[in-house]
């Protein structure tokens, strides 16, 4: 399990949100599905960069009632907000993600590639 | 399940649910986060509802896996972490506007011997005389918007700013420190910020640090500039980002030698092949000069168009001249890339171990194979000779004569096959001996070194 930096938070969670809308849960379980388990975003990290990113204008927000299953269709539910990826948002994760490739790319010059041939059979 | 504001750009919560609800941990445990939080009685709301539907539906998830309910509320609290550090994170963020830039530094610097004070210095109100302050000794800029962990004299004490003016507010905070405050006016002014305006928070006594950085958020977005708050020893100012950045700057060296070829010489050690550096180390400076600029406040950059920042390649090092505010993110991106360096380096290291090994296990192989090949030549020779001494040689039997020439065309051909295939592994061989004649060589240098 790899709990992630902030600088690589941001890029996943707005990866998450280009699928389509979510909610904290949500994002948190897409987060660990999609990395088979070994990314873990925590909830002190992922809800104030949540918070972060609604103030940057890189995800809008709405508000939702759910009720949970056979529950009084009179009584009220719990509120879940939910998260969607703005323009500007989709603009900023398409940054990212050639940020993040300079930044392999620079790591990449450094070292040889690792599937070096000729020396054994 | 119906979206109450889908399209609304400030969406508020929907109106709590009527009538009471059983009171179990989750709600136990939201009470006593929501006493932590350092925030308007409205976003409290709103951060307890979401980390309510969190807590809920994780326990759903909990309890359809087979775990009794208590156990599954444990273990849905347990998962969000420690509920003091997750509080102060969500007011921090809660906090941060977006047009506030941060002064993430706390850390005393030296301003550069010189540099004077912005001219039109003065007192927070407004009546009050111009002041012309000195700038000898240390002081440090606070952020506003600081981490949780970080401490100022304004997360001391409370300001009641509900229908107070600007100026009033600022009163407030002077009233509550004990060093002089100065407000740079003309400065902010330039922000946005008048002094004669309502403050318009309309909240109860809040931390002095909060107020600020609310008022912070009237920053105008457009403006590249912001507010901020410079912590000297004799005083505290309020004035512009730009300001401070002036008289913070200072100039550093950072020694980026371990990014060139010849430190992954030294640092790979015996396990480093000889090929060419792929790039010059030149190149490289450049490279990690442009990764900084461009990461690292890029429009403050003389080389992109800023007057706020510097930096020069000299040999293997970088002159940088910047607010400390920059040097602080130089040091930490440079740590990270050094960091992911080094990682890179030793697992390349490890890899070359890892070759070397293959390498020698391969070369018993061939060796025993040579041995093999070289045994069948002698043997296909032995072969030739007694064809050569055979009594058909001399007999006048053409038939027997015949199968004897046919026999040791055959073993010629044998022998031409054996010899090239030796060819082949003694051509391996000596490439395999040469690779770990070399690794021991290296290893014995380095040893001697």
């Amino acid at each position: 399990m790899i709990t992630l930096k902030q600088d690589h938070s941001t890029l996943v969670v707005l990866s998450v949100l280009a699928d389509g809308p979510s909610y904290g849960y949500a994002i948190s379980k897409a987060i660990a599905a999609r990395s088979e388990g070994h990314f873990k975003l925590t909830a002190s990290g992922m809800y104030p960069l949540l918070t972060k990113l609604e103030k940057q204008g890189l995800v809008t927000t709405s508000w939702e009632e759910v009720k949970a299953e056979g529950a009084d269709p009179e009584s009220s539910g719990r509120k879940r907000k939910w998260y969607d990826l703005s323009p500007k948002g989709h603009k900023q994760l398409a940054k990212h993600i050639e940020a993040h490739r300079q930044m392999q790319s620079l790591i990449d010059a450094f070292v040889s590639p690792t599937t070096t041939h000729g020396t054994t059979a | 399940m119906t979206h109450l504001s889908k399209d609304n750009p400030n969406p508020e919560p929907p109106v709590s649910r009527d009538g009471p609800a059983p009171h179990d941990g989750v709600d136990s445990w939201l009470d006593v986060l929501t006493s932590m939080l350092s925030l308007p009685a409205s976003q409290r709301a709103q951060v307890r509802d979401e980390l309510e539907d969190h807590l809920r539906s994780r326990v759903d998830d909990l309890l359809i896996a087979g775990k009794p309910e208590p156990e599954a509320i444990r273990t849905a609290i347990a998962e969000l972490g420690e509920t003091a550090q997750l509080a102060r994170h969500i007011t921090s963020a809660n906090r941060t506007p977006k047009s506030f830039r941060r002064f993430a530094m706390n850390a005393t610097f030296f301003v550069l011997a010189g540099s004077i004070l912005t001219a039109g210095v003065s007192m927070m109100m407004p009546s009050a005389p111009q002041q012309q302050t000195s700038n000898t000794g240390s002081e440090s800029v606070v952020a506003i918007d600081k981490e949780p962990s970080d401490e100022s004299s304004f997360d001391s004490f409370t300001v009641d700013v509900r229908d107070a003016t600007v100026a009033e507010f600022i009163q407030q905070i002077d009233r509550n420190i004990e060093r002089p405050l100065i407000v740079h006016w003309e400065l902010i002014s330039d922000l946005g910020f008048n002094r004669d305006a309502p403050l318009d928070i309309d909240a109860d006594p809040i931390p002095a640090g909060l107020a600020l950085t609310i008022l912070a958020e009237r920053t105008e977005p457009t403006l590249s500039d912001s507010i901020a708050v410079l912590e000297k020893d004799d005083r505290i100012e309020i004035g512009t980002r730009s300001q401070f950045d002036r008289r913070t700057s200072e100039k550093r060296i950072y020694d980026l030698s371990i990014f060139t070829p010849e430190a992954q010489v030294i640092m790979r050690g015996n396990q480093m092949h000889r090929s060419a550096p792929r790039v010059s180390t030149e190149n490289e400076m450049t490279r990690i000069r442009g990764l900084l600029q461009s990461h690292i406040s890029s429009d403050a950059w003389v080389d992109f168009g800023g007057d706020i920042a510097s930096a020069t390649v000299l040999n293997t090092t970088l002159v940088v001249s910047a607010p400390v505010r920059m040097h602080t993110q130089i040091d930490a991106l440079l740590g990270k890339l050094i960091e992911q360096h080094i990682a890179q380096l030793q697992e390349k290291e490890a890899h070359q171990q890892r070759m070397i090994e293959r390498a020698s296990g391969e070369f018993s192989q061939v060796r025993d194979s040579l041995m093999s090949v070289r045994m069948e030549l002698l043997e296909k020779q032995e072969e030739l000779k007694r064809v050569g001494i055979s009594p058909f040689n001399d007999t006048a039997d053409p038939e027997a004569r015949a199968e004897a020439e046919k026999r040791s065309l055959e073993v010629q051909a044998q022998q031409e096959d054996l010899k090239l295939k030796e060819r082949e592994l003694l051509t391996r061989h000596d490439h395999l001996q040469s690779i770990i004649i070399q690794s021991e060589y290296e290893e014995l240098t380095a040893l001697i070194d």
